[in-house]
């Protein structure tokens, strides 16, 4: 199987394609690792292939190859085959062969899988990671909660929640109980159709502005840029019909207050852009006409005996925490071996990307259990999850060790950190969000004049980065408060303590070897020419110190692995020359 | 006695006895006259009909593809001589073996002269004539001094009838078209000229029938880098920038190097002030994959097109037509008398069976969408910023022109070190090679016309 000359051999004797077997020569490894006791394949027929999307496909390959859908006992296809690495490594952390399986593992988080089913690695959701339940009649139009609560996955893109099979009854009385969950603080307003256009229209001004759609899905916001971001906001699409006004107020004024521990973070809004923004939220609505007026905060009768039996029924417990309720105790399901049993009916889950048809083998196994997928979601990912489900059978890699002690500083700037929510993007350290660039070493890499500026108005560094860091509204005081903890605590020390000769060159030999041999300008900008990939760099001395570029050009992956700009591998003395010349551009 | 000099090998130690004992019973009879003649009908076989002339030169100032033939009669004599062997016939053996196996020995900085005594179909009597010519510049001039072995070169001869009979089953009219055809799949006419027609970037091809033996023309076509005709050997040269330059050398005088850098005839300018190494690449400018290319028949219509060329402009004879067994067992034939595959061949094919074309799209998406575009036309949205456009990997006959190792070495090295444009940077201190070999294996399915190389379906 792992003969090169054997690589296009007539089948049963072809060798396996890819890299896998020269990381892992089966006479090490064996074979058991990655088939988990399933059969190899000697034909086209008992090979591991997805069900095809169309039936005319299915057909095609019926009589081409004697093809029929493979039972449980057939062996993995490969497109879930990235969840076997997660065997032995532990997350599957930094391989790129895995990458499937780390998206899996994302979405399988974000769906809280772990709430209701026993999983190897994935710890059980904390009770209260839910929407706030506490306060919910405050937030929540009852309208609207009622649509969502038949099908959440329908009716929101980002929700979490699967659908349950709920009865009217039982649907009625829990609207009528959350709405009767009120804050105090947060008056309670009837659902406003109308709203003043020109008040929405400056309230989108306002939230393009302020980059509200680096976090948030917004309709009428056009976020053009060249990744893919998961966003860490929920969608506002619908925000007009599902949120009450006087919750928009407050949270805007500040989240935290509201809910406290959540990523948002305070924006320093003058009072009338707080009025727009509401103004404009409330305009986003469906153009389906609205579900039938329920009635709202009358918790009249035994609606809340009945919606306590419909929480313990459906197991609301598991995700969300209601103090009148409680959070009864049950049992998990167990899928941690789910890997190796049967119970992974390829052909059953119709392993192809049609949703939730497909994928009701498996999610509807059990009268009245929910449903999860999104509508058109592949299952694909949920069983590339799965596939690493499975008892470890050899212990090869060390898990990886533990982040480096979190980030907590406890001073005034520290203070100013967590109000900003800096750490929802950034990492510093080792914790934080992945959104901005990490600021580990911000204090050896930027110019504090700079940063301070850059800290009040917030340009686009990155091309390629469809994130743009948002208008957080810090004033000149905190900036420089800021921009001196930057500067003090998160330095690079192989950076500090180098000493660059820069005075063995001259910056106009930096200025013709950006273009040629090396051309920079493939994906920098310089003045009037060049490519728009990387941060431009006509003024990049103002914006960047002398020594970290020095060590930036000389090994970029140094300081983030995968970054797109390449190690050129450059001479000593063409590193000197580049970076004086870059940070005398001013 | 010394062991058997290399040179007479062929002939064996029979041979060799034959040799002396005829120029010891021979020595004297041969007139002036008579020697006098036979130069001369040397001298005109080697302009006509032997094509000596097409590599050498005697005397003058050119450079030819085969070293300079003036004095050749007083240096055999020497080279003969460092044989152990002495007297007049030691140098008519030297030239004996040169003419007839001339890959023994290989004057350095040379090719191996080819085996054009069979391709321009010598007789014995010519052949020696040729020797006695070419032993009159500069040297004593005594015909008939070595017997040839008359069974060595009938089997010889009967080789070369039997390679000539297998590649007849071309049609040259067809060879032509494929020839010419400067958009398809062989286009030779953009580098080659034949009939004074066509690029003068590589060799004429007009005389190669007379000099070459058919299958060697044929091996050319299928493995360009086996062999490399002297003088176009691609240059390499290291400027103290670090940037390597590489291509066909043209021109130079005494400030630079002139280099032809591509098939369109891009000529780049090095100045030999900078130049701080230089060599020469293994690699021929030649696309070395027409195996892949072309099917069996189209490499033996170009092939009896190349070798039968001037038989079109007389009225065309039909080819024959064979079974494709036959072909396929002539192709065989093709590949068996050549030498092995270089390390470095043998290499590239290796890690090309290696790439992985999935884990090579994904690296592709990453770092080389922004420019090449996410379908890989070479228009990603950084594209409009550059003044020389990115390549387009789906262009089915560039890419396909495109071999898998100048790929890698591309990618590895940069555009600039390989004679492209400079903003393609180097990736080779970022990505692995087993990670270059995968974007290389993901290219291929790119451009799907062409199939993959190496990758069936």
């Amino acid at each position: 199987v792992n003969d090169e000359r054997f690589l296009y051999a007539r089948l049963p004797y072809r060798r396996h394609s890819g890299h896998y077997l020269e990381d892992h020569p089966p006479e090490r490894f064996g074979c058991t690792v990655c088939h988990g006791g399933k059969p190899g394949a000697s034909d086209f027929a008992s090979a591991g292939h997805p069900r095809p999307a169309s039936s005319a496909r299915e057909h095609a390959w019926a009589s081409a190859y004697g093809w029929s859908p493979p039972g449980p006992e057939g062996m993995y296809p490969l497109q879930v085959l990235a969840g076997r690495c997660a065997l032995c490594h532990s997350g599957a952390d930094g391989l790129r062969a895995a990458q499937p399986y780390r998206q899996a593992r994302k979405r399988i988080a974000h769906l809280r899988c772990a709430a209701c089913h026993e999983l190897r690695d994935e710890p059980r959701a904390p009770v209260q990671i839910a929407v706030h339940l506490d306060h919910l009649g405050s937030k929540l139009n009852p309208s609207w909660l009622a649509r969502f609560l038949e099908d959440p996955p329908a009716t929101h893109a980002s929700a979490a929640m699967p659908a349950f099979p709920l009865s009217e009854d039982e649907l009625q009385a829990l609207v009528d109980t959350a709405s009767s969950l009120t804050d105090d603080r947060i008056p309670r307003d009837p659902e406003e159709t109308a709203v003043d256009p020109a008040a929405a229209a400056r309230g989108l001004e306002i939230v393009r502005e302020r980059r509200c759609q680096t976090c948030h899905d917004i309709p009428g916001v056009a976020d053009e840029g060249f990744l893919k971001q998961d966003k860490v906001g929920p969608s506002l699409e619908g925000a007009g019909e599902k949120l009450n006004a006087s919750w928009i107020r407050a949270w805007l004024a500040d989240p935290q207050a509201v809910r406290a521990g959540v990523g948002m973070p305070r924006f320093r809004f003058a009072p009338g852009e707080i009025d727009a923004i509401t103004a404009f939220l409330l305009s986003l609505r469906d153009d389906d006409p609205p579900a039938e007026e329920r009635a709202g905060a009358s918790p009249g009768g035994d609606a809340p005996a009945r919606a306590n039996r419909a929480w313990d029924e459906h197991r609301c417990g598991a995700c969300h925490l209601l103090e009148a309720f409680g959070s009864g105790g049950f049992d998990r399901i167990d899928l941690s071996s789910a890997g190796s049993a049967a119970a992974l009916r390829w052909s059953d889950a119709g392993f192809q990307e049609t949703g939730i048809e497909g994928s009701e083998g498996v999610f509807h196994t059990r009268p009245g259990s929910p449903r999860t997928l999104h509508p058109g979601e592949p299952a694909q990912p949920i069983f590339t999850f799965l596939a690493g489900e499975d008892s470890a059978p050899v212990d090869a890699v060390p898990p990886a060790p533990p982040p480096r002690k979190g980030f907590d500083p406890d001073d005034a700037a520290g203070g100013l950190v967590a109000e900003l929510r800096c750490l929802s993007c950034h990492t510093i350290r080792g914790s934080g969000g992945d959104i901005g660039p990490e600021l580990t070493w911000a204090g050896s890499k930027l110019q504090r004049d700079w940063l301070i500026t850059f800290l009040q108005d917030p340009v686009a560094i990155r091309p390629m980065n469809r994130a743009r860091m948002p208008k957080l509204g810090i004033s000149a005081e905190e900036a420089e408060r800021l921009a001196d903890w930057i500067g003090r605590e998160l330095r690079a020390p192989e950076v500090d303590d180098s000493a660059p000769d820069f005075d063995s060159t001259f910056s106009f030999v930096g200025s013709s070897k950006v273009k040629s041999p090396y051309g920079c300008i493939a994906c920098h900008r310089i003045g009037d020419e060049g490519g728009r990939v990387g941060p431009e760099l006509t003024h990049v001395g103002s914006r960047l110190q002398k020594k970290w570029i020095f060590h930036w050009i000389k090994s970029p992956k140094h300081w983030i692995p995968g970054v797109r700009m390449p190690d050129f591998g450059m001479p000593t003395e063409d590193l000197l020359a580049i970076s004086l010349f870059l940070s005398e551009s001013r | 006695m010394n062991p058997t000099p290399p040179f007479l090998r062929p002939f064996g130690i029979a041979g060799l006895l034959l040799a002396l004992a005829m120029a010891g019973e021979r020595a004297g009879a041969p007139t002036a006259q008579d020697a006098s003649a036979a130069a001369q009908r040397g001298a005109s076989l080697f302009t006509g009909k032997a094509h000596c002339g097409a590599c050498h030169a005697v005397g003058g100032d050119e450079k030819g593809r085969g070293p300079d033939l003036e004095g050749i009669g007083g240096r055999a004599a020497e080279r003969g001589a460092a044989f152990g062997l002495s007297g007049s016939h030691a140098g008519t053996s030297y030239l004996f073996r040169s003419l007839l196996h001339p890959a023994d020995e290989v004057v350095e900085g040379y090719n191996p002269m080819p085996e054009s005594w069979l391709a321009s179909g010598l007789d014995d009597d010519e052949i020696a004539d040729l020797v006695v010519y070419l032993q009159s510049l500069g040297g004593h001039a005594a015909p008939g001094e070595v017997e040839l072995p008359p069974a060595w070169l009938a089997a010889k001869r009967k080789d070369y009838e039997r390679e000539v009979q297998l590649t007849s089953i071309g049609d040259p009219a067809r060879g032509k078209a494929l020839f010419f055809d400067e958009k398809g799949n062989a286009g030779c006419v953009r580098c080659h000229s034949i009939d004074g027609e066509g690029k003068d970037i590589c060799p004429d091809l007009t005389s190669v029938h007379f000099v070459q033996r058919p299958l060697y023309v044929l091996e050319s076509v299928l493995d360009s880098s086996a062999f490399i005709v002297h003088g176009y050997r691609q240059l390499m040269l290291q400027d103290d920038s670090g940037v390597l330059h590489v291509g066909l050398k043209v021109d130079e005088d005494e400030d630079v190097v002139v280099l032809v850098i591509d098939d369109a005839g891009t000529t780049e300018e090095v100045w030999k002030d900078e130049i701080v190494d230089q060599g020469y690449s293994e690699v021929s400018r030649m696309p070395g994959n027409f195996a892949d290319l072309l099917t069996a028949r189209q490499v033996l219509d170009l092939v009896a097109f190349v070798l039968r060329h001037d038989e079109l402009r007389a009225p065309t004879t039909e080819g024959t037509e064979a079974p494709e067994a036959a072909m396929e067992e002539l192709l065989a034939a093709a590949q068996t008398p050549f030498p092995e595959l270089t390390e470095d061949q043998e290499r590239y094919r290796l890690a090309m069976s290696k790439g992985d074309r999935r884990n090579g799209a994904s690296i592709y998406a990453h770092y080389c969408t922004p420019c090449h575009g996410t379908d890989g036309t070479g228009t990603g949205f950084n594209a409009v910023n550059l003044e020389t456009k990115p390549a387009n990997h789906t262009d089915d006959r560039r890419m396909a022109k495109t071999e898998d190792r100048l790929l890698h070495g591309v990618i590895t090295r940069g555009g600039m070190k390989t004679g492209r444009s400079f903003l393609m940077p180097p990736w080779g201190g970022t990505l692995k090679e087993r990670e270059i070999w995968d974007l290389v294996a993901y290219l291929r399915t790119l451009h799907a016309r062409i199939p993959p190389v190496n990758h069936p379906g």
